[in-house]
């Protein structure tokens, strides 16, 4: 999996938050706007990377229990999806 | 290294639940958040009531029309510096033999962006370029149910048939479409009507019959045409029985006015912030920038400005504050019994109405009363 091309992650008043570009506009489902580990994943999905090297990363760089990272990715690919960025 | 994943960012989650909260954050840190691109004064239309149309020629007296290539590189410097929301204006900004040009480079730098037209000057080209990069939203002005009510406010029949041929053309391609009507004298008892034409393309639909005097050089029959305040009043309360009527929660009566009640809320939202005398988000989180290149707080002021193609769209904004700390409202004003929220205590309204800061309007205070007697 991995972000579509056609959009762009912008950091805005201390808030990350994921606009389309160009013609990603038609199937862009509303704004999308990503807390730390969501900012983490998005630059992890910039190129191709699959569930389960995933959620290492995210227990490499965060204190947390695989639960918990688990939580955080499974959140992110949902409202990903429902956004229209993911391409799987 | 490792990082605390309880640092949740708070404002992503308030972004979903209160876009205006995050235009106050914005404001907070002095980002300027939503801007204008005033890409020309010029339009096609002559509307009897317009605040900002200009001849050409006159255009010529007062400065000149930034290039494709100076709006492009201005966006860049407005994204850097954190600009989301971008509305394209003018004037009518189709009417520019460039505007493709500018629209396409911009649409590249990942703003949210608005577009506000007449429709009338729609064609082929423009439809495949909005197929190709839909703005995520088109603001459309419909002045009349008739030719013949075009002819009276815009100085042309025909241009009701091409507004008409626009609007069909807008609502296929994939956009919030949203049709505004600016009520004067000649087409106020036409609203049904209006409201009827725009329906057939969006359910939203905006009135506006808070009217200023033209500003920045431009001049109009304003004063002539526009309703009284018993008038505007009666106007927005005939379109809100209309909504009421329809008891539908996805359409409602939809105010777009200068005279909006900015004041309330200032500080709920928390854009409480210096410079006091604006009580909105101009010159805090937001900007307009006309035609010739000045930096201004809204477009319904005509200075004081910056100038962010001379000294860069950073310094311009961070100037732009700073220039309305010492200018205060008339003293009749700050001891008005209506000025606790009765009043929208705009310096910008009361520089279109009487040409300086420090002047009394009565058609503001008009306003003023007549809304305290309806409060009542």
């Amino acid at each position: 999996m991995r972000i579509k091309e056609g959009f762009l992650l912008r950091e805005i008043a201390d808030c990350y938050i994921v606009v389309p570009v160009g013609s990603r506009v038609i199937d862009f489902k509303g704004l999308m706007t990503l807390n730390n580990s969501g900012y983490f994943i998005w630059n992890q999905l910039i190129e191709e990377n699959t569930y389960n090297n995933l959620l290492d990363s995210i227990l490499q760089e965060y204190e947390v229990d695989e639960e918990t990272a688990k939580k955080d990715l499974d959140e992110f690919l949902d409202k990903a999806r429902e956004s229209g960025v993911l391409e799987e | 290294m490792k990082t605390n994943t309880s640092r949740k960012n708070q404002l992503a989650k308030e972004w979903n639940s209160n876009e205006i909260t995050f235009a106050a954050r914005a404001a907070q840190r002095h980002v300027p958040l939503g801007g204008t691109f005033e890409l020309t004064a010029r339009c096609n239309l002559n509307c009897k009531m317009c605040y900002v149309r200009l001849e050409p020629s006159k255009m010529r007296g007062i400065g000149r029309e930034r290039t494709a290539k100076e709006w492009i590189s201005l966006a860049r410097e407005a994204a850097d510096a954190g600009t989301l929301n971008l509305l394209i204006t003018g004037g009518e900004p189709l009417l520019r033999e460039d505007f493709a040009e500018i629209y396409t480079a911009i649409c590249q730098m990942g703003f949210i962006i608005t577009l506000n037209t007449n429709a009338t000057l729609m064609n082929a080209k423009y439809l495949e370029l909005f197929n190709k990069y839909p703005p995520t939203a088109v603001n459309i002005t419909l002045y009349g149910a008739s030719a013949e009510t075009y002819k009276k406010v815009c100085g042309s029949a025909a241009t009701f048939y091409k507004t008409i041929e626009g609007l069909e053309m807008l609502s296929s391609i994939p956009t919030e479409l949203e049709v505004r009507t600016t009520f004067i004298k000649d087409n106020v008892v036409e609203l049904d009507e209006i409201r009827r034409i725009a329906n057939k393309y969006t359910k939203r639909y905006a009135i506006n019959a808070f009217l200023n005097k033209a500003i920045r050089g431009a001049s109009s029959e304003v004063e002539n045409v526009r309703l009284s305040p018993m008038e505007i009043f009666e106007l927005y309360r005939y379109n809100a029985e209309y909504y009421n009527s329809l008891n539908n929660s996805d359409e409602i009566a939809l105010e777009k006015n200068m005279d909006t009640d900015n004041y309330i809320g200032v500080k709920e939202y928390g854009f409480d912030l210096p410079p006091k005398i604006l009580t909105c988000l101009a010159a805090k989180s937001m900007y307009w920038i006309s035609w010739d290149g000045k930096m201004l707080p809204c477009g319904s002021f005509s200075g004081p400005y910056t100038l962010p193609f001379e000294e860069g769209f950073k310094n311009a904004w961070d100037r732009l504050p700073g220039l309305f700390e010492d200018i205060g409202l008339p003293e009749k004003c700050k001891i008005c019994e209506y000025a606790n929220g009765k009043c929208s205590n705009c310096p910008a309204i009361l520089q279109s109405e009487t040409g300086s800061f420090d002047n009394v309007s009565e058609y503001i205070c008009g306003i003023a009363m007549e809304r305290a007697r309806r409060k009542k």
